[in-house]
């Protein structure tokens, strides 16, 4: 496999679409429930938390820019291979990919079961699968430019949903976040660290890089994305701290639609009906760009034609997404995806860039031996 | 492709549609009453719901059952109706003092779990039983009665805020008690008569709606409040009028309109628990019992003087009343837990400790306009 | 393999000139199966044989008589071929060697004459023009600019389009397409604005378009399309003069065929379908909000009833109390499922449209008039629909027709069916499922391989001026940038970006 890879012009992307990359693969289901956790952990200061955990995203893109930038035009496959070898990039590729494909799972049988809660308790997941595979299939077969075009056509789409957060936010009571700096500077960490599973999707950086078309304006709006995620995460941690305080908070399991279950309007009487319908346009882009990444993973990595493994991915989602109902289970998905996620994508970096660094220097030293 | 499609459209067809829920075949429960059965400690349940069918003339009808939980008692409630009972329009839920007497979080608990009922809904005590108050007359759609009565009530800021999120807040939150609405029936009507007090959700005691204005005094903010008035006649003699005066009556009466106030509750000393709380309010002189004339400037700082001492009285003869109940629906204990670090207040700590908090009071009364007349 | 002779194929052994002119007149009979009107005229003028051959109900014969028979007879040199074309008053000439050849002439309103013993046959082309003259525009009304409309012939339509683009600039490229019945059919650009990689792209798709004959523009916009499969037009078809040359003198291609009255224009963006040559007639605000109003139009048509179906159906929740108790009320009378009732009261409106564009305009507009109140009235009093359908289903049909172009119209009317199914099955999320497909369809999709959903994907933020809304000319001094122009500016100069005070007191 060569280390860099040449993209023919019309398969870019401009840079300007990482910013909607980025904050639309970030947030999913998981920003539905992220301020119960992060506030399990740092309580009322709970947004101190989820600043932290952006900055420490801003860093994290800083240093996988660095990576890449080492090369000409790679991914991860390439940088890997060019490290380890052959093999044993292979071996951490194929992880990364079973990692991708179970925080696919998770976005599906979380949104599927949200869904069931709030509005047909009687739907059966097999059809909502298939709804919302054959949208992936369709987009995921047009490409990576029409999978980019998605991301960024219903995230604009989308975006009126923050918009409607300001009746929450009136019914806010800023006694909640007394005291204020009550927590340890460890559960601040550890609340930061609950942020986990509605930030991962940094890892498409690895991906994209090569099919950015002006790379040297690539850093901007990728790290203009993570304020706009951050922005988002803190907001509804804000408000939901705001309004729910303590105990309430800590046993609603999707706070945020409870937020916007307040709202209401002479002609729409329930908002939270449309907010988890119109979630699926948040999580279909998500799921298109994963699955992008995925096939093009198998295709980097084994030479599978791309199609094949999009139709080999969206079948087995299809049986996961279908078979997996119980919720214990689903927590238990995505702490596992949590977990993991955590490793993969904001400390692997960090492991990979010094040996980056060491990689180029011995090749330096032995040129100029030779 | 077209073998691929036609493949997932028959998957489609074979796992089927959602099922429906066409509103002609529904019964939409607008309003829920709960009773306790005196026997088992059972609910004795009314449902109000409406439908949809030409042949009957009374949109609204009534249902009874009896069960153990709100659930079954829907179930059963079912079972006596040709329509598909669902909740998800339910606006009010009324709960007669007996059960409210031994808690009504029994009931309300299904709540957390289902989604379809909406989030906006009041809750409501009867003096009778919840029964009553939603069967009295059957002539009008008593769900959307009862609903405007608060709604309306609490828009013209007569009542506080206290809707079903409010109620729940104040139960989960330590340190503070739900108030509620509570019903009773005059003249074959439903008529709010004063606030329920809630210790955690067990009903305790109510305050006569004087004392709600006090209470949200303290704890909210007036936007355009208003509020009868009496105080004494003799500070103000030489004001008054007297040849117009023709009972002799010891007090004069007047109403303070479009109040604005602010308030704020703040813990001075931790250890001996004491209070202050600071309270900012404008008005408008609006109606006068007695042509009191108002030439000077003195005669107004009288006035408000008068009203600020009144105001503090008052305020500490609720205060009383709710240590005495050791319900604590300003929150104090918030305020408590909100100021002291590193404290983890519980239930019983702080009911053990509010008997014991002192709270002064500052009060600033300011009349801007007295009318249009002197 | 194909053993029978296709009659179009050429043969190339045959007509030999010269030839008597018996033998020509026979040889001219069997080709043209023995036309009823074919006339010969034999003359002898100068010692020489003439025969003046035409189709008669195909020639001016005015003409005929004053510039060719009468310079014929009475003219003084001798009778050559090639004299004839010095001579005679007409422009047009062309000496024709094969009788295959002449015949083609004939048939399209030539006259030909044959000089005994000469080589060659001369054609002069004489033809009547029996044209429908040019019109108001009636598909694509408007109330303010140009009324001219194209009609079928290219000849005149070309005419129009050359008088309304002055410039030396534009080119109209010949083609015939159409092996069985040729056609004529012209691309027509800007050479020194229009993309080299747009023309060169329609100017290869209609070269390797080979078919027997188009019967229409429709049809060959359909022919050269991007996706065959997509319910979404994707060039602009239009009877508007002025709507082409618009097209055109923004630098793209248009295409014009013989015998139809429509122009193509392409390539065309999804938003382009909502746009009218009045938006630009109109001041820019007016016209802004006119282009807002049809996209508002364009999601009520798509969105009403499906919305209606799933609510019904499903999401008793989401409705308030009053207009639930209205609903259910105009509901509780009918007896069928609200899915039934909304594509029954669909398809009575369908019907009230076809029969009105089928019946003569006066027959038509009185059928709709009754279609709508009586029909409407009556379904609602038989309890067959709901009253407030009725008003739900007027207002989306109403909406599908503010759609300045009838194509994409229709194209919105027919995607409502499958989102009222996918509604009536699964609700609210349905419609979600079908809306999402639909973006992601015309996400998917390209006009002469621009991509369809420009300027909004790829993004191209100074574009949205003229796609999504209009801002005032003196804003915008470039073309669209998306289409790669050979030239982006419109005129140089911006307006002065001064900011003026108030007062100003030296202004």
């Amino acid at each position: 496999m060569d280390v860099n890879i040449t993209i023919r012009p019309g398969l870019r992307v401009k840079a300007f679409y990482l910013f909607f990359i980025i904050s639309s693969i970030q947030t999913g289901t998981g920003i539905m429930s992220t301020p119960r956790y992060i506030f399990k952990e740092a309580k009322q200061d709970a947004w101190i938390s989820v600043i932290i955990a952006g900055l420490c995203m801003h860093l994290i893109i800083f240093v996988m820019f660095a990576i890449l930038k080492k090369y000409k035009n790679t991914d991860i496959f390439g940088i890997q291979t060019d490290l380890f070898g052959k093999w044993i990039s292979r071996v951490l590729g194929t992880i990364f990919i079973i990692y991708l494909f179970s925080s696919l799972v998770s976005i599906l049988i979380n949104y599927i079961q949200v869904v069931q809660v709030f509005i047909y308790p009687m739907l059966s997941p097999w059809l909502l699968s298939i709804m919302i595979l054959s949208i992936v299939t369709y987009a995921v077969l047009g490409g990576l430019r029409v999978a980019v075009g998605v991301t960024f056509t219903f995230f604009i789409l989308t975006l009126w949903l923050i918009f409607f957060l300001y009746k929450p936010m009136t019914l806010m009571d800023f006694g909640h976040f007394k005291p204020m700096f009550e927590a340890t500077p460890m559960e601040l960490l550890k609340g930061a660290r609950a942020t986990t599973y509605s930030f991962l999707g940094l890892e498409i950086l690895f991906f994209l890089y090569p099919f950015i078309d002006n790379k040297k304006k690539a850093q901007l709006p990728t790290q203009l994305g993570i304020v706009m995620t951050t922005f988002l995460v803190l907001l509804v941690t804000f408000i939901s701290i705001g309004f729910f305080g303590g105990d309430l908070l800590e046993r609603s399991i999707w706070p945020v639609l409870i937020l916007y279950k307040l709202i209401e309007y002479a002609v729409i009487e329930r908002f939270d009906l449309i907010i988890v319908t119109q979630w699926m346009m948040v999580i279909v882009p998500n799921m298109i760009l994963i699955t992008w990444m995925i096939s093009y993973g198998l295709k980097r990595m084994y030479q599978l034609p791309q199609k094949k493994a999009v139709y080999g991915v969206v079948f087995l989602l299809f049986i996961c997404g279908g078979l997996i109902r119980d919720q214990f289970t689903i927590q238990l998905i995505i702490d596992y995806v949590a977990q993991v996620g955590f490793w993969i994508v904001f400390i692997y970096p960090f492991v990979l860039y010094p040996l980056v660094i060491i990689k180029k220097k011995m090749n330096k030293n032995r040129g100029n031996h030779s | 492709m077209k073998k691929r499609s036609l493949i997932v459209l028959m998957l489609t067809l074979l796992v089927g549609c959602a099922p429906p829920k066409q509103i002609e075949t529904l019964g939409i429960v607008s309003s829920y009453g709960a009773d306790l059965l005196h026997e088992d400690k059972a609910l004795d349940n009314t449902f109000l719901y409406k439908q949809f069918d030409p042949d009957i003339p009374e949109a609204i009808q009534a249902v009874e059952s009896q069960a153990n939980t709100y659930e079954g008692a829907l179930d059963t409630a079912n079972l006596k109706t040709n329509y598909k009972l669902v909740t998800g329009q339910i606006r009010v839920k009324v709960f007669g003092k007996e059960l409210a007497e031994t808690g009504i979080m029994r009931v309300l608990s299904p709540h957390f779990k289902n989604a379809e009922e909406p989030a906006s809904l009041y809750l409501l005590v009867s003096e009778t039983t919840a029964r009553e108050v939603l069967t009295i007359d059957t002539s009008i759609d008593l769900s959307k009665y009862l609903y405007n009565l608060i709604d309306n009530n609490q828009k013209r800021e007569i009542l506080p805020e206290s809707d079903f999120f409010d109620f729940v807040h104040k139960y989960e939150d330590i340190g503070i008690d739900p108030i509620q609405p509570l019903v009773t029936i005059e003249k074959q009507k439903p008529v709010i008569e004063s606030i329920a007090l809630f210790q955690n959700d067990v009903y305790v005691d109510s305050l006569s709606p004087k004392q709600t204005f006090l209470v949200k005094l303290m704890t909210e903010s007036f936007k355009a409040g208003k509020q009868e008035m009496s105080l004494s006649k003799q500070p103000f003699e030489e004001f008054i009028e007297e040849d117009e005066d023709k009972h002799k009556d010891e007090e004069f009466h007047f109403v303070l309109s479009e109040i604005r106030s602010k308030s704020k509750i703040l813990l001075n000393d931790k250890k001996n628990l004491s209070y202050d709380v600071n309270i900012s309010l404008d008005a408008r002189l609006m109606e006068l019992s007695v042509p009191l004339l108002i030439k000077d400037e003195k005669v107004l700082k009288k006035l408000e003087k008068q009203i600020e001492d009144n105001f503090k009285e008052q305020l500490q003869e609720v205060m009383d009343k709710t240590k005495e109940l050791n319900v604590d629906p300003m929150g104090f204990g918030t305020t408590y837990n909100q100021e002291t670090r590193n404290n983890e207040l519980t239930e019983e700590k702080w009911r053990e400790m509010y008997p014991n908090i002192d709270v002064n009071f500052n009060i600033d009364v300011n009349i801007i306009r007295h009318g249009i007349f002197d | 393999m194909n053993k029978r002779p296709r009659p179009f194929q050429k043969n190339n052994n045959e007509g030999s000139f010269p030839l008597s002119i018996e033998k020509l007149k026979q040889k001219i009979r069997d080709h043209l199966h023995d036309e009823a009107d074919l006339t010969f005229k034999q003359l002898d003028v100068q010692n020489k044989k003439i025969v003046v051959f035409y189709i008669s109900h195909l020639v001016d014969k005015t003409s005929l008589n004053e510039s060719l028979l009468t310079p014929l007879i009475y003219g003084q040199e001798e009778s050559t071929a090639s004299n004839l074309i010095n001579n005679l008053p007409l422009g047009n000439a062309k000496q024709q060697d094969k009788v295959e050849d002449v015949c083609n002439e004939l048939i399209s309103g030539s006259v030909g004459i044959y000089i005994e013993n000469e080589k060659q046959v001369t054609t002069f082309i004489l033809l009547k023009m029996h044209q429908r003259p040019i019109e108001k525009p009636e598909r694509e009304s408007i109330v303010i600019g140009p009324q001219t409309s194209f009609t079928e012939s290219i000849d005149i339509n070309l005419n129009v389009v050359r008088s309304n683009i002055h410039s030396t600039e534009l080119v109209a490229e010949k083609f015939t397409i159409g092996e069985r019945l040729p056609t004529e059919v012209r691309l027509v650009y800007l050479k020194s604005l229009a993309n080299d990689e747009d023309v060169q792209t329609m100017r290869q798709r209609l070269n390797d378009l080979k078919v027997d004959d188009i019967e229409d523009s429709s049809v060959l916009a359909q022919y050269i399309e991007d996706s065959s499969l997509s319910v979404f037009p994707q060039f602009y078809l239009t009877e508007r003069v002025d709507r082409f040359s618009y097209g055109v003198s923004k630098g793209k291609v248009g295409v014009l065929t013989d015998g139809s009255p429509e122009g193509i224009v392409a390539p065309s963006t999804f938003f382009s379908f909502f746009e009218s040559t009045e938006d630009v007639y109109f001041r820019w605000n007016v016209a802004t909000f006119f282009r807002m109003l049809r996209f508002i139009a364009m999601f009520i048509s798509f969105i009403m009833t499906p919305v209606y179906v799933a609510v019904v159906t499903f999401h008793y929740e989401v409705l308030p109390t009053n207009l639930l108790v209205t609903l259910g009320e105009s509901r509780s009378k009918v007896p069928f499922p609200p899915i039934m009732e909304v594509l029954f009261l669909e398809l009575i409106i369908e019907l009230l449209r076809e029969a009105g564009a089928r019946l003569p305009t006066k027959v038509g507009q009185t059928i709709g008039i009754v279609g709508g109140i009586v029909l409407g009235q009556a379904a609602v009093e038989a309890g067959l629909t709901s009253n407030v359908l009725i008003i739900v289903i007027a207002m989306s049909a109403l909406a599908s027709f503010t759609t300045p172009s009838y194509l994409m119209g229709s194209a919105i009317r027919v995607i409502r069916y499958p989102l009222i199914i996918l509604a009536g099955m699964f609700g609210i999320i349905g419609v979600t499922f079908g809306l999402s497909l639909l973006i992601i369809h015309l996400l998917r999709i390209s006009s002469l391989g621009r991509p369809y959903f420009l300027p909004v994907y790829p993004f191209v933020y100074k574009d949205l001026d003229n796609a999504l809304f209009r801002l005032p000319f003196g804003v915008g001094n470039k073309r669209a940038l998306s289409y790669r122009l050979k030239d982006d500016m419109r005129y140089k100069e911006k307006k002065s970006t001064k900011k003026k005070d108030i007062d100003d007191l030296e202004g």
